[in-house]
């Protein structure tokens, strides 16, 4: 039985003017990979970002729900920071901060004012652990996360993420920059993670979709045009649009 | 590009399903007439092109399938080829079963004797035909005509099963001969199996709803 953990509801996002999602209505089921697809522009990048309130950055105006445990996460007087916590976010680019491997991974946590050494010790190890990076660079948690190869540095910023214990985890095209074996090595953690977590992913790569997710969600011109199981979406489509589009017809 | 490979696919598999007619009804028609060249033609020579075509079609479509990652539409017709070839293989296969008799039935005339039997093949041949023809047009109704068509080919067969088993009991008629019609039957049954399977797997290439078993509706 799943469980749903997001609701989209009639949601509306602007960029000035311009209307970039229109009337949005989803549900993020717990512990699945959700995969976002649509051509370039669309509004999927827009959309993950919704839901961890990252288009605040670029003076979004939305209206509509997103419904986060029980919350909606567009009110006003929501607590953002601990938000981006419960829902963290993995980019496109590996984005480690300038810092040791060490003290990227334990970063949130001492922003969030935690200085037990043992407790962080131990959260930076089993995120690391987590994300199997561990045994490969055990012996230098303090050189340079800037040293690590860029599967390793997309890695390293999953256990960042993972070091505060989100709920939520969303990637932004995650491999894209990475080379076949690192994104089977990404690939094959997002499919143990989920067990803990509910992922959202957006993806340019139809087939990593179908390999991945659990459900597909396809967007086209800021619209959902189909949204529903991945192994269904992928056979047998209820759409034309979203069968030309998966079939490289266009976009 | 994906979709010209599907498609020059897809030529390949209705020239080898035109190979595979011709086969049954050269089959058919070696049996009726006593011609042994032919059905020795069946046995040596197309048979062994049906197995190396089988095996080409199936090696172009795990190619594009490797190399491409189809899926929704592409995906459906490639499974949909794989497995109509396989079904045309095993449709040749029954051919052969048919022609293997010619040698053993001297001047008897099968045909003439049983008059189902005729009723039963031309059922069988319009299957066959109509189920490839649904397949290259994509023709849905055409391929539920063709599943609607498969009972009354058990009737028959049934009935020539029955008939043959009692005459047997009763010791009437030459039991050799009785069994060789009912071997024919029972291939011309299986091929109308095999068409009924070929009009299903339409159905799903078009729809993307399995119709096998009933399972769901159309």
């Amino acid at each position: 039985m799943v469980k749903e953990k997001i609701k989209v509801e009639n949601f509306n996002l602007y960029f000035k003017d311009k209307k970039v999602l229109n009337n949005i209505n989803l549900s993020i089921f717990e512990n699945k990979v959700t995969a976002i697809i649509g051509p370039s522009g669309c509004g999927k990048s827009t959309l993950i970002r919704s839901f961890n309130r990252m288009n605040d950055f670029y003076n979004a105006k939305v209206d509509g729900k997103i419904i986060f445990d029980g919350i909606n996460i567009n009110d006003r007087n929501i607590d953002l920071s601990n938000l981006r916590t419960k829902i963290g976010m993995v980019f496109q680019k590996p984005n480690p901060f300038p810092f040791s491997i060490y003290d990227n991974v334990a970063f949130g946590l001492k922003v969030k004012g935690i200085n037990d050494k043992s407790f962080i010790d131990e959260k930076v190890v089993k995120s690391l652990k987590d994300v199997w990076l561990y045994d490969e660079i055990k012996d230098r948690l303090f050189d340079s996360a800037m040293s690590l190869s860029g599967g390793q540095q997309q890695r390293l910023c999953i256990a960042r993420a993972l070091a505060n214990d989100p709920e939520v985890l969303l990637l932004d095209e995650p491999t894209s920059a990475l080379d076949p074996k690192s994104t089977q090595k990404i690939e094959e953690l997002l499919e143990v993670l989920k067990k803990k977590l509910t992922i959202i992913i957006v993806t340019h790569n139809i087939a990593q979709a179908g390999r991945i997710s659990d459900y597909t969600l396809f967007i086209y011109l800021g619209e959902i045009v189909e949204f529903g199981e991945t192994k269904k979406m992928f056979t047998a489509p209820e759409n034309k649009k979203t069968e030309e589009y998966i079939t490289g017809i266009f976009g | 590009m994906l979709k010209d490979r599907i498609e020059s696919l897809k030529k390949e598999l209705i020239d080898y399903s035109l190979f595979i007619q011709k086969m049954f009804e050269d089959s058919i028609f070696s049996l009726k007439n006593h011609d042994l060249k032919l059905s020795e033609k069946i046995l040596k020579e197309m048979e062994d092109f049906a197995n190396r075509k089988e095996v080409e079609i199936e090696n172009e479509c795990v190619s594009i399938i490797a190399t491409n990652q189809p899926v929704a539409s592409d995906l459906r017709t490639l499974f949909t080829i794989l497995k109509i070839n396989n079904d045309l293989e095993r449709i040749g296969d029954h051919c052969v079963n048919i022609s293997s008799r010619v040698d053993s039935l001297k001047s008897e005339k099968i045909f003439e004797r049983n008059k189902d039997l005729e009723k039963i093949y031309i059922v069988v041949k319009r299957m066959f035909e109509d189920s490839i023809k649904s397949f290259v047009n994509g023709d849905i109704n055409l391929a539920k005509e063709v599943l609607e068509e498969d009972d009354n080919v058990d009737m028959l067969r049934d009935k020539i099963v029955k008939e043959i088993i009692s005459g047997i009991n009763k010791c009437e008629g030459d039991s050799f001969l009785e069994i060789v019609i009912m071997d024919v039957a029972r291939n011309l049954e299986r091929i109308a199996d095999l068409s009924t399977n070929i009009a299903e797997d339409t159905i799903f290439m078009i729809t993307g709803k399995s119709v096998k078993h009933h399972f769901e509706k159309i």
